[in-house]
C-alpha cells in the first residue's frame, strides 16, 4: 500500500515490530509463545500508542490511566490474507479506518460556552445514534465521576429524605426504552433564515444535529419517589447536576411520576461522562436542558424553583413584552437525512430516507414531496416505531435529474402536523425572531449537477452569507438571547 | 481479582432476580411495538394517556408505559422495596448540598455584603469575562442603559430579565466565578449581588444585602414570565398545529 495513501491512523500502521509478528504468526508458532510475543510486543507497542494519543487530551486522565483500563486496550493482532498486519483487535473496539463520520462542533474548550457537539444524522442509519456520535451540550463542561463517590439526594417535601448510592441505585428494577433527546435549541437557524443566512451547504448536523436517539436504561424516578414518599402539595422538583456549575432546573413532579427515568445506560453500556456518567436524569420528549446530567439531587417543593437556565436561559421574550418559559415538550418533527446537502445525487433510483420524532408520541405518518410540497406521497416507516423516539422513513423515488425540492412532514399520534417553516414564523409571536423548538419542514433543492443545498439559504440577504467557519465559538447570540445551544 | 468477584457474587444473585422480574414487564411494555408495522398506521397503538402533554394539544398522550408494564413494574418495584435500600440523608450532606435559594429567599445564608466591596470582587473576579461595564464577552452581559423591564428589542440583562434578585445570589454562588465555581464566601456573594443590582440600579449604592434584603429587592421583570407548563403557551401564540 502506498504510505502516503495509506487510510490507517498511525498506530494501525505496520511497524518493523509488527512485520516480526507477522513473521513469527506465519512460522506457526506455539500458541502460548505467539501470545507472549504479541502482548510483550505489539501489545505494548500499540497500548503506548494508544495512551500517548489518550494523554494528549484531558479526559482521559486520572483514573482511566489505571493499570486495570489500560489492560483493556491491550490489543490483539491479526493477519490479511496478504499476510499484511491487519487491524489488531482490542478491548474497545475500534472502527474501520475507512470510516470518519464524526461529531462536528465547537473545538474551542477553554470558551465558557463550549461544548456543544452535532451528530452527524446524514451519515447514520436505522434510529440508534451510537453513543460516541451522540450530540452534547455541556455548559460548563463534563466532570470526572467516580461512581463509588457519586450519591443521589432526594429531599424536601417527601416522608423519607434519603441519599442513594449508585450501588443503591441499582438495586431497584429497571426498565429500558428508546427515546430521542433533543436540545431546545435544536435547528434554531431556522427562526432566522432571513437575519442571520443560513448557508446553501448548512445540511443535516450544521442544522439539526442537536437531536440523537438511544435505548436509555435505569430507574424509573416513580420507584425513587415511592421509596421515599412525596407529600401533597410537592408539585416541583429540583434537578441538580454535579457539573462545574450545578446545572438545576425545576421538574414538574408529574413528569417525574410519568415517564422520567434516572438513566445509567445508554445503548448498552454505562451512559458516557459526557452524557452524565454515572446517572443523568430522562424526560423524554422533552427539551434537553432540564434532563439534568450528573444528577446528584432531587428536592421537592410546592412551586417553581426560578433557577437562572429556566429563566434567563430557555425563555422566550415575546412580541407582546411577555416572556414564555417552562415550555417543556418538543412538537413533532421529521427531515429528509438522505439526499441532503454534502451529498451528490445522480438521475435514476434514490431512496429518500430521513427521520421523524415528537414529544407527543408516537409517529403516525410521513409524507414525502419531491415537487416542493405541491404534492405529497406517504413515505414507509422502519419499524420500531416508538413513542418518543426517532423513526426512520423510506421514500423510493427515480429523480430525471432537474432541478426540484424535496422536503418531508410528520403528523403523530395527537393529529398534529408539522408546520411549514412559513406558518410556523406567521405564527411565531418572538420578540427576537425565536430560538427554541424550531421544528419547521426542512427543504432541500436538488440541482442538476447533482448537488444538493438548504433552500433556507434563499431568504438570506446576499450580503449576510458569510458566517464563522464551522468550529469557531458561537457564542454571540448568547450576548443578546438565552443562547439555545 | 477475588475480592472483586467476592463483591460482585450478591449483584449477579439481585440482577438475575431483577431481570427475571423485569422480562415480563419489559415484554409487556413494548408488546405492541413488537408486531411488523410497515405501513404508517398498521399497528398504531390506543394512546395511554397519563396526562396532559401541556403543549396545547400537542403532546397530550405524555405516558409513554402501557397500564400493563406499570402495573408489573409497580410489582417488582413492590418486591425489591421489601429492602431497605439508600439510606436516610445525614444531616451535614443535606446542609451541605441543599445550595438552592427560593423567591422567598429560603436557603440565603446569613452573611451581608455592600455594593463598594463587590465593585471590588467585580474587578478582580468577573470584569475579565463579564467585561468592566458589565458588557459581557466570553460572559453574558449583565447590565445595560436600559430601563425598567425588557422589552421587545431590550438588552437582556439582569434588571430587565431576571425575575428574581434571589437567582442572582444562587447562581453567584453555585456557579462563578467559571473557572472556579462555588470559592466565594457568603459575605462576598452578598457584596457582588449587591454591586450587580446596584449597577442595574435596581438598589442604592448605599445598600447592603443580606438574608432580608435581598428578597425584598423588586425585580422589573418579576411579571412578565408566563409558565408554559401545564397548559401550554403555544396554542394561543401561533405553535398550533397546521
Amino acid at each position: 500500500m502506498d504510505a502516503a495513501h495509506d487510510p490507517r491512523p498511525d498506530w494501525a500502521t505496520p511497524t518493523p515490530d509488527d512485520a516480526v509478528i507477522a513473521r513469527k504468526i506465519r512460522g506457526r508458532l506455539p500458541r502460548r509463545r505467539f501470545l507472549a510475543s504479541a502482548l510483550g510486543a505489539a501489545g505494548g507497542l500499540l497500548a503506548g500508542t494508544y495512551l500517548a494519543r489518550a494523554q494528549e487530551g484531558p479526559v482521559l486522565t486520572g483514573p482511566t490511566l489505571d493499570p486495570d483500563a489500560i489492560r483493556h486496550l491491550q490489543p490483539d493482532v491479526s493477519v490479511t490474507p496478504d499476510g499484511e498486519v491487519g487491524l489488531p483487535t482490542t478491548g474497545l473496539g475500534i472502527r474501520s479506518p475507512f470510516v470518519d463520520i464524526e461529531r462536528d462542533g465547537l473545538k474551542d474548550s477553554t470558551d465558557a460556552y463550549a461544548s456543544s457537539w452535532d451528530t452527524p444524522l446524514q451519515d447514520l442509519e436505522g434510529i440508534i445514534t451510537p453513543a460516541y456520535l451522540h450530540h452534547v451540550r455541556s455548559r460548563a463542561g463534563n466532570p470526572i465521576i467516580d461512581p463509588s463517590e457519586h450519591r443521589l439526594l432526594v429531599h424536601g417535601m417527601v416522608d423519607r429524605e434519603k441519599v442513594y448510592t449508585m450501588d443503591d441505585l441499582r438495586r431497584f428494577p429497571r426498565v429500558s426504552h428508546i427515546y430521542f433527546l433533543e436540545c431546545s435549541g435544536n435547528s434554531d437557524e431556522g427562526w432566522r433564515a432571513e437575519a442571520e443566512a443560513v448557508e446553501p451547504d448548512d445540511g443535516v448536523q450544521a442544522m439539526h444535529g442537536q437531536v440523537s436517539t438511544s435505548e436509555w436504561a435505569g430507574v424509573p424516578v416513580r420507584a425513587i419517589l415511592e421509596d421515599v414518599g412525596v407529600q401533597d402539595g410537592a408539585e416541583w422538583a429540583l434537578a441538580e447536576g454535579a457539573d462545574g456549575l450545578r446545572m438545576d432546573r425545576s421538574i414538574p413532579v408529574e413528569k417525574l411520576l410519568d415517564d422520567a427515568l434516572l438513566a445509567m445506560w445508554q445503548n448498552g453500556e454505562p451512559i458516557r461522562p459526557e452524557q452524565g456518567y454515572p446517572v443523568r436524569l430522562l424526560l423524554p420528549g422533552w427539551e434537553g436542558n432540564p434532563q439534568i446530567k450528573w444528577l446528584r439531587r432531587l428536592e421537592l417543593g410546592p412551586e417553581v424553583f426560578q433557577t437562572r437556565f429556566e429563566t434567563r436561559n430557555y425563555s422566550e421574550g415575546r412580541d407582546d413584552g411577555q416572556i414564555n418559559y417552562l415550555t417543556f415538550p418538543w412538537e413533532a418533527k421529521s427531515l429528509i437525512t438522505f439526499p441532503s446537502p454534502g451529498f451528490t445525487v445522480e438521475p435514476g433510483f434514490i431512496e429518500i430516507t430521513g427521520l421523524a420524532w415528537s414529544g407527543g408520541g408516537r409517529i403516525e405518518s410521513v409524507e414525502v414531496s419531491t415537487d416542493g410540497g405541491d404534492t405529497w406521497e406517504e413515505a414507509r416507516l422502519d419499524d420500531p416505531v416508538l413513542p418518543k423516539a426517532q423513526t426512520r422513513f423510506r421514500y423510493p423515488w427515480r429523480w430525471d435529474g432537474s432541478e426540484t425540492v424535496i422536503v418531508s412532514r410528520t403528523t403523530d399520534e395527537t393529529g398534529y402536523t408539522q408546520p411549514t417553516r412559513q406558518t410556523l414564523v406567521e405564527g411565531e409571536v418572538y420578540a427576537d425572531d425565536g430560538d427554541y423548538h424550531y421544528n419547521g419542514q426542512q427543504e432541500w433543492r436538488l440541482h442538476p449537477d447533482g448537488s444538493v443545498t438548504n433552500v433556507l439559504a434563499d431568504l438570506a440577504p446576499q450580503s449576510a452569507r458569510q458566517r464563522p467557519q464551522r468550529g469557531a465559538p458561537r457564542v454571540s447570540r448568547d450576548q443578546t438571547r438565552g443562547g439555545a445551544r | 481479582m477475588s475480592l472483586r468477584i467476592a463483591t460482585r457474587t450478591p449483584w449477579l444473585a439481585v440482577a438475575l432476580v431483577a431481570a427475571a422480574l423485569l422480562i415480563a414487564a419489559c415484554d409487556d411494555d413494548n408488546g405492541d411495538n413488537g408486531i411488523a408495522t410497515t405501513t404508517p398506521t398498521a399497528g398504531a397503538p390506543t394512546p395511554t394517556a397519563t396526562q396532559d402533554g401541556g403543549n396545547g394539544g400537542t403532546a397530550a398522550p405524555g405516558g409513554t408505559s402501557n397500564g400493563d408494564a406499570r402495573e408489573a413494574y409497580a410489582s417488582a418495584l413492590e418486591l425489591a422495596l421489601q429492602d431497605d435500600i439508600g439510606s436516610e440523608a445525614p444531616g451535614d450532606l443535606l446542609s451541605d448540598w441543599d445550595i438552592n435559594v427560593t423567591p422567598d429567599g429560603e436557603g440565603l445564608p446569613e452573611g451581608s455584603g455592600t455594593v463598594e466591596a463587590g465593585g471590588q470582587i467585580y474587578a478582580t473576579q468577573c470584569a475579565a469575562c463579564h467585561g468592566t461595564e458589565g458588557q459581557g464577552g466570553i460572559g453574558p452581559r449583565l447590565w445595560s442603559d436600559h430601563e425598567g423591564a425588557w422589552e421587545p428589542g431590550a438588552p437582556v440583562t439582569i434588571g430587565s430579565y431576571w425575575p428574581y434578585a434571589t437567582t442572582v445570589y444562587d447562581y453567584i454562588a453555585r456557579a462563578m466565578p467559571f473557572y472556579e465555581p462555588g470559592t466565594l464566601e457568603p459575605d462576598e456573594v452578598y457584596a457582588v449581588t449587591a454591586f450587580l443590582l446596584a449597577q442595574n440600579r435596581l438598589i442604592d449604592e448605599g445598600e447592603e444585602m443580606n438574608q432580608d434584603t435581598l428578597p425584598q429587592v423588586e425585580m422589573p421583570a418579576r411579571d412578565l414570565f408566563e409558565a408554559c407548563w401545564p397548559d401550554g403557551c403555544y396554542d394561543e401564540y401561533g405553535r398550533g398545529g397546521d
